[in-house]
């Protein structure tokens, strides 16, 4: 008969990795990260008896984010509270800048996704970096599923405008 | 199905998130229409500079054995024992180099996994991490934190600031250690903590190193005091505290 501990780590440490990304790109700090990650799996194991078995990545992550966003109402609550400027970023989806963005280094798409707004940045964070589905995405969002649709569409638009933006920065530091 | 049907679903479908009747429907309408094509290859375009941009990273090395630790001490039973020596064999070969490569560069560490002190300390260092544990009295002012000691514990230890030397001090707190209170002062080194339990002592003992879960711990005893210190900096580093911490309590 396993213990509860052996099991919990068989279940939820291949997912580390996984946690690991969510809270880096939520807190935006690699010492933080790790913190708020062990802090979130000693949340899981005391929350484990409660875990149905389901989904054990969107159980795990759901908590990983609660634990994160505590963690940006203490330490940065402006983090929480910032605009999303849409009008600002309207008509940047010309097909020059989609050719730039084409050829968008990595530092330049990190620097992007870094200053978009929470909400926003986790979309991209959990659709495109671990391939959660929708319902997965709404389980840990704890949103609907219309909502991350809406929510990953307007990630998408912000993080190209982002880049746009990026690139122009560039191109006048360059001038 | 028309355009304005079609795009609101169009990122659904290319995430293969549509059922299969509205994706050929979309697939119909994406093959007539040159306006909706050229949609789908910006969306195509930026998925494309999302994937290859922004690789998706792995955990820090430390951070499993780090939250094994944690969760081992948070299930503190001696049941886990056995799971406790019988880990997966890529950490043991790594924590096997780890402390080989500690053994031949630094003769005075000792692999001290079954001192109870040294367990104790670090998981009192990994609580006070926990949000808002870290210290009862937040201060940097020497003079705001010592008596703020003396008061709470029956001895009065040496409070230092060593900002100069990058070890500003961030305050104290009353801790639990070898079945009595002690005074924990907390000191940073940039994004790090460490926790530095001072104690009395009656005898003199040497500088023992230690590493536990990703932390080094230091004890020894000077002055009529016993000294344990732990963080997660790195060794060189720490043992530049120490140097500190020693010089000031001599």
């Amino acid at each position: 008969m396993e213990t509860p501990l052996v099991q919990f780590e068989q279940l939820m440490l291949p997912h580390l990795d996984s946690a690991y990304q969510l809270a880096r790109w939520l807190v935006r700090n690699e010492h933080d990260a790790q913190d708020q990650v062990q802090e979130a799996y000693l949340r899981a194991f005391r929350f484990f008896p409660q875990f149905r078995g389901a989904d054990g990545r969107a159980w795990l992550l759901t908590i990983v984010r609660n634990v994160c966003y505590s963690w940006l109402r203490r330490n940065r609550p402006a983090d929480l509270t910032e605009p999303f400027d849409e009008e600002a970023h309207s008509g940047v989806l010309d097909s020059a800048v989609d050719e730039h963005a084409r050829r968008a280094d990595t530092e330049l798409l990190t620097r992007a996704l870094e200053q978009m707004p929470v909400l926003f940045r986790e979309m991209i964070v959990m659709r495109e970096l671990e391939g959660l589905s929708y319902k997965e995405i709404a389980v840990v969002a704890e949103v609907p599923i219309g909502t991350v649709m809406s929510r990953l569409a307007r990630a998408r638009r912000q993080l190209q405008a982002e880049v746009a933006k990026q690139l122009k920065i560039f191109s006048d530091h360059e001038l | 199905m028309n355009c304005d049907e079609i795009r609101p679903l169009l990122e659904a479908y290319l995430d293969g998130e549509l059922d299969l009747v509205h994706s050929l429907a979309i697939e119909q309408h994406v093959e007539a229409c040159p306006v909706c094509q050229r949609a789908r290859k910006q969306q195509d375009a930026l998925r494309a500079v999302i994937r290859a941009g922004l690789p998706r990273g792995a955990a820090l090395p430390g951070l499993t054995a780090r939250v094994r630790g944690a969760l081992r001490r948070e299930a503190g039973q001696a049941g886990e024992r056995k799971h406790l020596i019988m880990p997966d064999w890529r950490w043991l070969a790594a924590a096997a180099a780890v402390i080989l490569a500690f053994t031949v560069a630094v003769p005075a560490f000792r692999p001290l996994r079954s001192n109870p002190l040294v367990a104790e300390a670090v998981a009192n260092h990994v609580r006070s991490l926990l949000p808002g544990h870290l210290t009862d009295v937040a201060s940097t002012d020497r003079h705001t934190v010592k008596p703020w000691v003396a008061q709470r514990v029956d001895y009065s230890p040496t409070v230092q600031d060593f900002s100069a030397a990058g070890f500003p001090l961030m305050g104290a707190r009353l801790d639990y250690l070898g079945h009595r209170n002690v005074a924990a002062l907390v000191y940073a080194c940039r994004e790090h903590r460490i926790n530095v339990f001072v104690a009395p002592s009656p005898s003199e003992e040497a500088e023992r190193w230690s590493d536990l879960d990703g932390f080094h711990v230091a004890t020894w005893s000077q002055g009529g005091m016993k000294y344990v210190v732990v963080s997660d900096l790195s060794m060189p580093e720490l043992r530049g505290f120490t140097r500190q911490l020693r010089g000031a309590t001599d």
